[in-house]
């Protein structure tokens, strides 16, 4: 007992209990560096229906979707024989309660190629660029179906569309840069993101937090960052980003969810996606087809008390003034009502996934139409 | 690591614990790595450059003490030369850079002098460089004894609560208390948690709060008129809360250590001259180049030509170590210049119209901040053109949670009047169980009201 040995008993008292804090702090540390800590300590995603936390706040902390992981994320038919290429976001490869909207669309066209290009990063690609790095040849393809969020379409379409984090090259050199890169995250820089992760998904933390600022919402109008609040009638849990006007800090977003969402943004996102669109069309001799999700917030947005500015519909209409397909998400989801959300998820539920693939299968069907009625 | 994470919660209940339960010979060890590790957690590779600082200084703190003479004076010069250069290389160097290049264009010349480096800052770069030297100097002024032990030495410079933000420490204040043996005292590590949590308040709820209003006003080309006035007010109390409650948690952290390190702040804003406001702002900064910079010079034993000329020197060095551009010269050169004024002038001597001279010295800090907030003359000179224009619309985004700023700042301002004596009496003399209710509500209150997004101290640039 090397500090105790001139003590009073409430020094040593104190020290015990800072000592039991030490504790639980090393456990913590180990948690999240340590895959089977963190899973003892957290409840389990399945259990809470959450991806949430990790999907749209705990940046740069990594984990598998459930039954996925992360390599390859690209997936489906070789490059040389796919006819169909799906580009995508989180939406494409989530698959809590049913299969991702890949497989579904990739059991009904073996040449499709679906590719999960999920995060948001400073380098830009181009669709062209993105089929190059594929090493798909003119010729090849006939269809890119590019899925994008409500919220991050202005960005992905104004900045083109996003290089993803990993994946996309698959060569050892890339492989390893990406190792190093997480073993520096996980064990440095990157362990903020982690004990967040801990905090807002523990056994003991998760209720309390959820319900703690559940209360800051109903009474402030607003929620610290990181954190989720539910709504009653029906109950579902928002991200602060979903529920709050303010802007996000310069460099964040150049273009969110937050921004004002006016007619000339959606005439921007539109020009935007008709110049990929020509570029296709040009380099590949393919078509553009464009899926925007569109955001829980906006599907939700009577029980959150706010009127939904119609910002999908909007941007629908300008793509089809410059001839540019788009599964009409809008209409289809909102005829679901309730039932297109999952719980406490930033994802749809199940029934939302099928009904995209249909209405995505019937797209693909009227662009190709030797691929149509599959 | 930022004080206010999830991340430092951990780590440093995951030190102290540690600290206080191995034999005083693992200890220095046990900081040491645990320093590494914090400032690892920022940007890994810039260890190497503080480890190079360490060496360096460390053996030249030998050779200075083993020598006499000129060879004493090399020592010294090579000391100073190495750290003075890694600053320049890694802060100065982007603006030398641009210099040199529009010298070249303004003469005609196509070729710039000086290549372009994109070397990012290490954090804290300034701090730990300008500790470091002050250890050579007291050991070339006989006035501390060289440290013989490496491991001690390293920690002198990295010891992590006061390694990337200050304060900038004396060898004659820490380098004693690391090497004593140390025991556990439940009032001192009580009072370093208190003001951690008195830190914490002043930054995630008063600071982090007041950046909002700030970044809207400064962030937005469209902001213009009256608004911007309170804008800069408000970030003449962001700076304040920001590096006070970073200067109170490490004080606080290094308390539960059982080290205590000097008091960075004195209520600056209560200070009847600027003279009164540089010995109460930023404590180990402003000893420093009194100590180091203003007195070898002559300080103010003469001419008063001479001294003036001190003054606007050391003022200037100051704003040059914040940034390393012309806003940042601007701003410590205007400091100087109002000392000047104010020594020529006699207006620091007395106490009459105590409110009055509070409120000039006020108004002149928070002018000289719109230089230290817009980081570029550009910027600046824009703020004072938009401040001219009429608002036409625009407004802060001031909400009713807003209003309870003052309050805050107005709680900040009175427990720090009277938290030496008065409140602290008060305090023990408070049964445990009301000291645990009231302790239980403040967390709570920083908690609510509190922005836990880790937002980087505004002091951890330099």
């Amino acid at each position: 007992m090397p500090a105790t040995s001139s003590t009073s008993s409430s020094d040593r008292r104190l020290l015990w209990l800072v000592r039991l804090a030490g504790l639980l702090a090393g456990a913590v540390f180990l948690a999240i560096r340590i895959p089977a800590c963190g899973g003892a300590l957290t409840q389990g995603r399945d259990a809470l229906g959450g991806d949430l936390y990790q999907m749209a706040r705990v940046e740069d902390f990594r984990e598998p979707m459930p039954g996925e992981s992360i390599t390859p994320v690209v997936y489906g038919a070789p490059a040389e024989s796919a006819q169909v290429v799906l580009i995508g976001d989180s939406h494409t490869r989530f698959a809590r309660g049913g299969k991702s909207l890949a497989s579904r669309l990739h059991e009904r066209f073996p040449q499709l190629r679906s590719c999960a290009a999920s995060v948001i990063h400073p380098r830009f690609f181009d669709p062209s660029d993105l089929l190059r790095l594929q090493r798909i040849r003119p010729g090849q393809v006939k269809l890119v179906v590019w899925e994008s969020t409500e919220r991050y379409l202005p960005d992905i379409a104004l900045y083109r569309i996003p290089l993803p984090s990993h994946g996309w090259d698959t060569t050892a050199r890339f492989d390893r840069f990406l190792q190093a890169r997480d073993f520096s995250a996980r064990w440095f820089t990157g362990s903020e993101a982690g004990y967040q992760y801990l905090l807002l998904n523990s056994r003991p933390t998760r209720g309390l937090m959820e319900r703690w600022n559940t209360l800051r919402f109903h009474l402030a109008g607003e929620l610290p960052s990181s954190i989720g609040a539910w709504t009653r009638s029906p109950a579902r849990l928002f991200m602060d980003e979903e529920v709050t006007s303010a802007p996000l800090p310069a460099g964040r977003a150049p273009t969110s969810f937050r921004q004002p969402r006016d007619s000339l943004l959606a005439e921007a996102v539109a020009a935007s996606l008709a110049e990929a669109r020509d570029r296709l069309r040009r380099d590949f001799g393919a078509e553009l087809v464009v899926v925007a999700v569109p955001a829980k917030g906006s599907l939700a947005h009577a029980s959150l008390g706010y009127a939904y500015d119609g910002f999908l519909p909007r941007v629908d209409r300008a793509l089809g003034r410059r001839g540019i397909r788009a599964v009409d998400t809008w209409n289809a989801l909102s005829g679901l009502g309730d039932g297109a959300l999952l719980r406490s998820e930033t994802h749809l539920s199940p029934a939302s996934y099928s009904l995209l693939s249909d209405s995505i299968a019937q797209a693909i069907g009227e662009a190709v139409p030797e691929l149509r009625g599959r | 690591m930022l004080f206010n994470s999830l991340q430092y919660l951990v780590f440093f209940w995951l030190v102290v614990a540690a600290y206080w339960s191995v034999p005083h010979r693992f200890r220095w060890p046990l900081l040491v790595v645990a320093s590494c590790y914090f400032y690892m957690a920022l940007v890994p590779a810039y260890i190497l450059i503080l480890l190079l600082v360490i060496l360096v200084d460390w053996g030249a703190g030998l050779w200075i003490g083993a020598s006499e003479g000129w060879r004493r004076r090399l020592a010294l010069w090579c000391s100073l030369g190495a750290n003075i250069g890694i600053l320049a290389i890694f802060k100065y160097w982007g603006f030398f850079h641009d210099l040199s290049a529009d010298l070249a264009r303004s003469l005609g010349v196509s070729r710039t002098p000086l290549p372009a480096l994109s070397l990012l800052l290490p954090i804290g770069l300034s701090f730990h460089t300008f500790q470091s030297m002050s250890y050579t100097i007291e050991v070339y002024w006989r006035r501390q004894a060289p440290e013989r032990h490496l491991g001690i030495y390293a920690l002198y410079v990295l010891f992590f609560p006061q390694m990337v933000a200050g304060p900038i420490e004396r060898p004659q204040n820490v380098l004693h208390q690391l090497r004593e043996p140390k025991t556990f005292r439940s009032g001192q590590f009580l009072s370093g948690l208190r003001l951690i949590l008195w830190g914490l308040f002043k930054k995630a709820v008063l600071a982090d709060n007041l950046a909002r209003i700030v970044d809207a006003a400064w962030t937005d080309p469209a902001a213009k008129g009256p608004g911007l006035l309170l804008a800069a007010v408000a970030f003449s109390f962001q700076i304040l809360c920001d590096f006070w409650g970073y200067s109170d948690m490490a004080r606080g952290s290094a308390r539960c250590l059982g080290i205590d390190l000097m008091r960075n702040f004195d209520r600056p804003y209560a200070s009847l001259s600027l003279g009164e406001f540089w010995r109460r702002w930023h404590i180990s900064l402003s000893t420093w180049f009194r100590d180091y910079v203003y007195i070898p010079l002559g300080g103010s034993r003469v001419l008063p030509l001479r001294r003036d000329l001190n003054l606007l020197v050391v003022f200037t060095l100051s704003g040059f170590w914040h940034g390393a551009n012309w806003a940042f010269l601007l701003w410590g050169g205007l400091h100087g210049a109002f000392r000047v004024l104010e020594d020529r002038l006699g207006l620091g001597k007395g106490r009459n119209l105590p409110w009055l001279r509070r409120a000039v010295v006020f108004a002149v800090v928070t002018l000289a901040w719109v230089f230290f907030r817009a980081g570029t003359l550009p910027a600046a000179v824009s703020w004072f053109h938009r401040l001219s224009l009429p608002a036409q619309g625009w407004h802060l985004p001031l909400s009713i949670w807003n209003a309870l700023l003052p309050l805050g700042l107005g709680l900040c301002a009175w427990v720090e009047a009277r938290r030496s004596g008065y409140l602290l009496e008060r305090w023990h003399a408070l049964p445990t169980s009301a000291r645990l209710a009231l302790l239980s509500l403040f967390v709570l209150l920083v908690l609510s009201f509190g922005r836990f997004d880790a937002r980087n101290f505004i002091y951890f640039q330099f």
